[in-house]
């Protein structure tokens, strides 16, 4: 029998134990090559507006992969090794060589990425069309996708793959040639010794992790480019420690406190732990750090859609917008409106004051709070009861379009006169049409204003189909004159918003890819310890443990396992976007416990899972 | 005097129709309370079989086992383990501690499983540890011991839960013979001090001579008693004769 046919017999014996590495690696070939293709997509590229933000992402995107998958691949290839390092160790025993072993070993991790790479392939020429699809209403694009097929993003996929694949292959084979048979032959049996406890570098992990929180919150000391680099380092390391010392400190203080220990299968699972945390800090610890990249990056892009979002809907409440009292102008308007496919959902007229001394417009009170009902702004009750009565006070409404809050000022001089600011506020009132703060006033007090200064009149129109005004959009200025200043859905259309929409579409892919990866990596870890804990669940067993009981303590373990990386993760990721939301002067509680929820679910499946796959392995017996 | 554990009839059968053979075949066994019974027998002679099926590890082809008045084969599986937990104590050959826990967690595993309260757990493994002369071994970890040590964990952990048996398989068998020698008066100390019944499977009748009465397996029959009468020495020498005699092929005679 030769080698080749040795490995392929491997590799239909254990393609169970692979299944769920050729998942992940599957699903991986077939993002990585719609992230490639998308660059090739003849449709997308005739789309001027959007083919370099496409360009750009999908090269980023397909970077960011290639990292991730270097360090996917070199980890899983190397814990299929491990794993069988003894039945290598047979394979020695029978007199095969060691060149000739390695060979068998590391062909099949190759065959196995060949495989998963040619599925992959198949798979996601299969759904590029969908992906396409999904890309193109994230970026609010409207336009026909047509099946493609890109030779370009298949070559290169093949070649990223198998360069990576190579290495590993060459790393295994490597690895294999310099073991000893006797290393092999012990690697199971050899005695578990309970771990030293470095009470120093435990305690340092709180300190270096305290530190890279301080000086993540606090860019502006060191500038953001050098906190980012300072805080990320600093985070890695620290993180090690964490699992490394730490939280052997914290293991072993549990197993000393009986009252703890003695409580049911609690003495099972958490001896377990203590035992285990040398072997398996660095995977704790890489998949905690995975979890705050996965969290953090798609905790970032979905706050960039939900703040772009937001301001969307300050920057244009309303489809169509002009300034203008003339009453042919307004006529000539809903004529063309009336003439174009949209149908009418509200029409808005108020009367504004301009004062271009102090670079503001001035609204009255009632005004104001009629605009706030017909466009149906969230949390408007709270917020007209909290102006209350204005009296020599004011309302400022920050200017659409503005990114941060840099209210400072603490009253504002309109024409001779200076106001109080009771309360800045940021909600959707003219939009980008009128690309002023606005002031609130009373209404008593804005009949006094009018006198001194020149008051406007707005028109703002919602219609259905917002999207499709490009033509409307032509009509009308055709029609209106400069100073009429019109503005519409379109005019603020086709920029920051698509590509937002792209980002946020890419990030959400990357997000599962990264998801299914760490779970897979637990997946792996958790498996290989089943393997190795089978003869401590059948004594257990024999002693009278339950069924029951043993489950419990199962689920216990595992639990752990994947709920310390993740509490450090969500950790470390809430300060992340903590200080993004500290850049943008915008809470972002709302999309960040979205994808800590998101991950939750996803991860909590795995959990499932890997429970059930951990009590069939410790309840078979061998 | 007071019956602790009772067979009728009992079998066990292994393969399937056609080829049936029956590791232990009609065994009728009563064990008294207090007793300290030895199996002896060939390799093959069906003595683990006979262990697992008393200890309620394994369950019998036909035949009932009752200990005291209760028949354990009505019982579920989880009410078995908790059975076992409760009213039996095991040691093996290879010890089968837990290599993850000290060895006051070891001997204390039982009592935790069954939520014990925490302050008589600690004093039952304090009077234990002292009776098996393990008082300055509790903080160490079973890597850290001597074979006679750890097997002296494991009869604390065995009658932690005060169990009406102790089964011993092979107790002596990955033993050196001065930790032998030392483990067997353990035994002997359990058996008298403490009135723990104990049955011990064995092959090696130095070990055996340390019981009170011994049953001797053949092709899953019982195939004689022996009664201790004398000194440990005379017994032992009795033991001899008589394994040497079945090696012999006479033991029809006996």
């Amino acid at each position: 029998m030769n080698s080749f046919k040795l490995t392929l017999m491997n590799f239909r014996r254990n393609i169970r134990t692979y299944g769920m590495y050729l998942m992940a690696m599957i699903f991986s070939v077939a993002t990585y090559y719609n992230f490639v293709s998308m660059r090739y997509n003849p449709q997308f590229s005739e789309v001027k507006d959007v083919s370099n933000y496409v360009y750009g992402s999908s090269l980023t995107t397909s970077i960011v992969m290639i990292w991730f998958l270097i360090f996917f691949i070199m980890y899983s290839s190397d814990f299929f090794i491990k794993q069988r390092k003894r039945e290598i160790g047979i394979y020695a025993f029978m007199g095969i060589d060691n060149y000739k072993i390695a060979f068998i070993f590391a062909l099949e991790g190759l065959l196995l990425g060949i495989m998963s790479l040619i599925i992959g392939l198949l798979l996601g020429t299969l759904f590029s069309k969908l992906f396409l699809m999904l890309l193109a209403k994230a970026a609010l694009l409207n336009m026909r996708i047509d099946f493609f097929i890109s030779k370009e993003a298949i070559v290169e996929t093949i070649i990223v793959y198998l360069i990576i694949l190579f290495i590993a292959f060459l790393k295994g084979y490597l690895s294999i040639i310099r073991t000893n048979l006797i290393d092999l032959m012990n690697t199971l049996k050899k005695a578990e010794e309970l771990p030293k406890v470095n009470y120093l570098k435990g305690l340092a992990s709180l300190i270096i992790i305290g530190l890279a929180y301080y000086i993540a919150v606090n860019y502006h000391i060191l500038g953001f480019g050098r906190a980012f680099m300072w805080t990320v380092i600093l985070v890695i390391i620290g993180t090690y420690w964490l699992f490394g010392s730490f939280l052997s400190m914290i293991i072993r203080y549990l197993i000393s406190r009986k009252r703890f220990l003695y409580r049911g299968t609690n003495i099972i699972s958490f001896s377990n732990i203590a035992f285990r945390i040398k072997d398996n800090y660095r995977t704790f610890a890489a998949v905690a750090v995975l979890i705050t990249t996965c969290i953090t990056s798609f905790g970032t892009v979905s706050s960039l859609k939900y703040f772009v979002a937001e301001n969307h809907k300050i920057e244009v409440p309303y489809t169509v917008t002009y300034i203008s009292d003339r009453q042919e102008e307004i006529e000539r308007v809903d004529e063309i409106i009336e003439n174009s496919n949209h149908k009418v959902e509200l029409r808005e007229t108020a009367n504004f004051l301009f004062v271009p001394e102090s670079e503001v417009v001035v609204v009255n009170l009632s005004s104001f709070k009629r605009i706030l009902t017909d466009l149906n702004v969230k949390d408007r009750e709270k917020l007209i009861s909290k102006m209350g009565q204005l009296r020599e006070e004011v309302v400022y409404v920050e200017r659409p379009g503005i990114l941060m809050n840099m209210l400072e000022k603490k009253d504002i001089k309109v024409g001779d006169k200076t106001y109080k600011i009771k309360a800045g506020v940021k909600v959707p009132l003219f939009g980008s049409g009128v690309p002023f703060p606005c002031l609130v006033v009373s209404d008593e007090e804005y009949e006094g204003l009018r006198l001194k200064h020149e008051e406007k009149q707005f028109n703002g129109i919602i219609l259905d189909r917002p999207e499709d005004t490009e033509d409307l959009t032509y009509k009308l200025a055709q029609e209106l004159p400069g100073e009429a200043i019109l503005y519409t859905y379109f005019i603020a259309g086709a920029t920051m918003y698509d590509l937002v929409g792209i980002v946020y579409f890419l990030g959400a892919f990357l997000f599962l890819v990264f998801i299914f990866a760490t779970g897979s990596i637990i997946y792996f870890k958790i498996l290989s310890e089943s393997f190795r804990d089978k003869a401590k669940y059948e004594i257990l067993k024999k002693i009278g443990t339950t069924d029951f009981e043993i489950k419990e303590a199962v689920s216990k373990q595992v639990g752990m396992f994947f709920l310390m990386p993740l509490i450090v993760g969500i950790v470390h990721s809430i300060v992340a976007i903590s200080v993004l939301s500290d850049l943008l002067e915008y809470s972002l509680i709302i999309p960040t416990m979205l994808s800590i929820a998101v991950f939750i679910v996803v991860y909590g499946l795995f959990y499932i899972f890997t429970r059930r796959k951990y009590v069939n392995i410790i309840e078979n017996q061998a | 005097m007071e019956i602790v554990l009772e067979t009728r009839n009992l079998r066990k059968e292994y393969g399937t129709r056609g080829m049936v053979f029956a590791a232990i075949d009609g065994v009728d066994v009563k064990v008294y309370k207090g007793e300290f019974l030895g199996i002896m027998g060939p390799s093959g002679a069906g003595k683990t079989t006979l262990l697992n099926i008393l200890s309620t590890i394994d369950r019998p082809t036909s035949g009932k086992v009752y200990y005291g008045d209760k028949d354990i084969s009505t019982m579920k599986n989880r009410e078995l383990s908790i059975f076992r937990r409760n009213n039996i104590g095991f040691l093996f050959q290879d010890f089968n501690l837990l290599d993850n826990m000290s060895v006051e967690d070891n001997i204390a595993l039982p009592l935790a499983l069954s939520n014990v309260n925490i302050k008589e757990i600690k004093e039952r493994v304090e009077r234990l540890s002292s009776f098996f002369g393990l008082k300055d071994q509790l903080k160490k970890y079973p890597y850290q011991l001597s074979g006679g040590q750890k097997q002296r964990v494991a009869a604390a952990r065995a009658i932690i839960t005060s169990p009406t048996i102790v089964f011993a398989d092979e107790p002596t068998g990955a033993l050196d013979s001065k930790s032998s020698q030392e483990l067997l008066q353990c035994l002997v100390k359990m058996n008298e001090e403490l009135n723990t019944t104990i049955i011990m499977v064995t092959h090696d009748a130095f070990a055996a001579s340390y019981c009170k009465r011994i049953l001797y397996l053949k092709d899953g029959r019982i195939h004689a008693r022996l009664d201790k009468d004398s000194t440990r020495k005379e017994f032992f020498k009795r033991i001899i004769d008589f394994v040497g005699s079945m090696g012999g092929g006479v033991s029809e005679l006996l």
